[in-house]
């Protein structure tokens, strides 16, 4: 009977009063989003979606200064320039609704939204991760809608040892929500996540200290702290303050059954793929761009981040992502 | 239990005071009594907590014809006239049909002319459930005031799509607050942020609220080129307004939602009289029409500043304001100190949305006393 939902000083808020159906589960009673736009009205559009723990929040807004979750590449004279473009970015469903939620419940929730705003056609569709994933979707189920796509560390499925990952962090939440110990499971299960976000060259050069003294809190953990240990646990509770289980846990199965034939997909599209990237490897993203319908491109982007290379190679990123909008916009 | 077990019953619990009100009138037992349990499949029996329904209009009945679906016994419901008992649980959807007959339940065959208080103490039920209509006459609000009191002195949980309960006293409100469930009367959304501001370190600092579906429904006819006439009809097609839809025209009904929302969630004695109402019949359509045109819309907005100073105003709000909502939704922001807002969105609203709220505290009642068992 109510929905309740935590919104930013920007944000915004569509409240469809109609049930929304979905792929894999009920419908909804009603569809719920909130979202922040930024840049110019009448600018060419760009939708701007992240990973499952992404908010609408992408960059600092007038009303809210804060630092949002791409401000490296979203705002004014940046990369995605909100001085000539308008940047659309909204919440996922499933972060809220109790369902199991699809790429394609995503991409229709987006075009319901599209319709709101009375946007006929994206300018792009920038994701990154599960962003890029739902834009891969939106493109391939509203073709005529988006003119061009950038999808960064997305690929047309999920691989079964990124499925396998995904499920064990499942489990671990599934755990914790039986035994009363949520706020722990997250931040492990995030933990476990972040191992896999992450190349292993990264962290083997970043943690090789030797271990720090002084207990841990742990019963199973050695009697010195491994740094990089501290460091994931320390991610993963911080991670954990600010995100609901349960939510973590529908939002990674979205992953798991994203499908999408990127042969509908009739945009100009861009597919760049981190080098060396655990999840999402290159060799899977690569013959995509033969595949697609559209006219398409590939870009291998070496990185020592792995599939967080989207967050952390803000300048090698920058200049590819501004020529790939640049087109068409004066 | 037969008829004469019920009698006996009555006659043996009101033998000593009872505890509701501190009345020690003799109650008037009129026989035949209530209903004797039956095997009818309708019959909601079995499971516990067991709850006493109040006010058989729109909203309770539609409570009952959601029986399977509730995790309650009904042993007892009241109207005005009489309860009817049975302490294996009723046969609710009879029940419904008689009284959408339009028959009191005095002169239903198995009920039971009780002064509600004494059927109150009897029933002894875990849950009271107040579907009654809000009435605010001295008499009528006194009455109730002093009937809600003493279902929570004496522990009772009590379920409100009644309004007037929650003119206790601020301190008294905010002592009992945890036995109260509230969702019906914000629109489905009250217990859900009730509890949530229980958890919030720092409390809240604003409320801004779109309280009212009538009127979010008349704005939209006329933002449409129609007339009031065609808004009204268009609420009551969707079951949000009464036959006399005044206390949606002249804001009473926002109003005193805003005073009470003030008074749960910020422990303010704001009386709804207090607050300056705006007339919707003093709308221009005109205008409406040209906010529309230009991408935004107009709702009746409730504002309780951070000093505590209401307001209750028809506002001009853009697309994508957390405000403007469709129709047949309500929704109650609360804003903290850094900026952000916790919205709460409802959907109970009409009798069915508002019976549904109220199945759902009772669900909420239901798994909470399973819990501590």
């Amino acid at each position: 009977m109510s929905t309740a939902l935590t919104l930013s000083r920007s944000a915004r808020l569509f409240v469809h009063a109609e049930p929304f159906a979905l792929e894999h589960d009920a419908p909804l009673p009603e569809l719920v989003l909130s979202y922040e736009l930024h840049g110019p009205k009448g600018a060419p559009v760009v939708l701007v979606q992240g990973g499952i723990s992404a908010d609408p929040h992408v960059a600092p807004t007038a009303e809210d200064p804060s630092p949002g979750w791409w401000s490296a590449q979203v705002g004014p004279g940046r990369a995605i320039d909100t001085d000539r473009h308008r940047v659309l970015s909204l919440e996922f469903l499933g972060k809220r609704d109790a369902a199991v939620v699809s790429s394609g419940d995503q991409a229709r929730a987006t075009a319901r939204l599209l319709d709101e705003l009375g946007i006929e056609v994206l300018h792009a569709a920038v994701g990154a991760s599960y962003g890029g994933m739902v834009a891969l979707r939106f493109a391939a189920l509203f073709p005529k809608r988006v003119e061009r796509v950038v999808a960064i560390s997305a690929a047309d499925r999920a691989l079964p040892f990124a499925s396998g990952w995904r499920s064990l962090q499942r489990r671990i939440l599934a755990l914790g929500r039986d035994h009363g110990s949520r706020h722990e499971v997250v931040a492990l299960a995030r933990a476990l996540g972040l191992l896999s976000y992450r190349s292993p060259d990264e962290l083997n050069e970043r943690f090789s200290g030797p271990a720090s003294a002084g207990a841990t809190d742990d019963r199973f953990a050695a009697p010195r702290a491994f740094a990089i240990e501290s460091w994931l646990i320390g991610k993963g509770r911080t991670f954990a303050k600010r995100f609901d289980g349960d939510a973590l846990a529908r939002l990674s199965l979205a992953i798991d059954l994203h499908e999408v034939d990127v042969a509908a997909i009739r945009a100009r599209t861009t597919f760049i793929a981190a080098d060396p990237d655990l999840l999402v490897p290159a060799s899977q993203i690569e013959p995509l761009a033969a595949r697609c319908g559209g006219a398409a491109r590939f870009v291998r982007l070496r990185s020592r981040y792995g599939h967080d290379a989207f967050l952390k190679e803000e300048a090698v990123l920058a200049p590819l992502l501004a020529e790939l909008l640049a087109e068409g916009v004066r | 239990m037969s008829p004469s077990q019920w009698s006996r019953s009555v006659r043996d619990r009101a033998g000593t005071p009872p505890a509701v009100d501190g009345s020690t009138l003799e109650p008037i037992v009129t026989t035949p009594l209530l209903s004797p349990p039956s095997s009818n499949a309708a019959v909601s029996s079995g499971p516990s907590p067991t709850a006493h329904l109040l006010g058989l209009g729109r909203i309770g009945r539609q409570l009952l014809a959601l029986a399977a679906e509730t995790p309650v016994r009904w042993i007892a419901a009241s109207d005005r006239s009489a309860t009817v008992y049975a302490v294996d649980g009723l046969p609710t959807a009879p029940l419904v049909a008689f009284k959408s007959s339009g028959a009191p339940l005095a002169r239903h065959a198995l009920a039971a002319e009780l002064p509600l208080s004494i059927a109150l103490a009897v029933t002894d039920a875990d849950v009271v459930v107040d579907a009654t209509d809000s009435d605010f006459a001295p008499a009528a609000r006194a009455e109730a005031l002093s009937r809600t009191r003493a279902l929570l002195k004496s522990g009772k949980q009590l379920v409100l799509a009644a309004k007037t309960p929650l003119l206790l006293d601020v301190e008294e409100l905010q002592a009992f607050r945890h036995q109260l469930g509230v969702a019906a009367v914000f629109g489905g959304t009250g217990s859900a942020w009730l509890a949530e501001l229980d958890e919030w370190p720092q409390g809240a600092r604003s409320l801004a609220c779109v309280p009212n579906a009538t009127t979010t429904e008349v704005i939209a006819a006329l933002e449409r080129g129609g007339t009031l006439e065609d808004g009204l009809a268009s609420a009551r097609a969707a079951g949000l307004v009464e036959a006399d839809p005044s206390q949606d025209l002249d804001g009473r009904d926002a109003a005193l939602k805003l005073a009470l929302a003030a008074r749960l969630a910020f422990g303010r004695a704001l009386a709804p009289e207090s607050i300056e109402r705006p007339l919707l019949t003093d709308l221009d359509p005109k205008l409406l029409q040209a906010r529309r045109r230009r991408g935004a819309t107009t709702r009746l907005v409730g504002r309780l500043a951070p000093d505590g100073t209401p307001s209750l105003r028809y506002e001009e709000l853009a697309r994508g304001d957390r405000l403007a909502l469709p129709c047949a939704r309500v929704g109650y922001a609360f804003t903290a100190n850094d900026g952000t807002t916790r919205l709460h969105l409802g959907r109970g609203v009409g009798a069915s949305g508002t019976a549904r709220a109220l199945q759902g505290d009772l669900a909420t009642f239901a798994a909470k006393q399973e819990a501590s068992r």
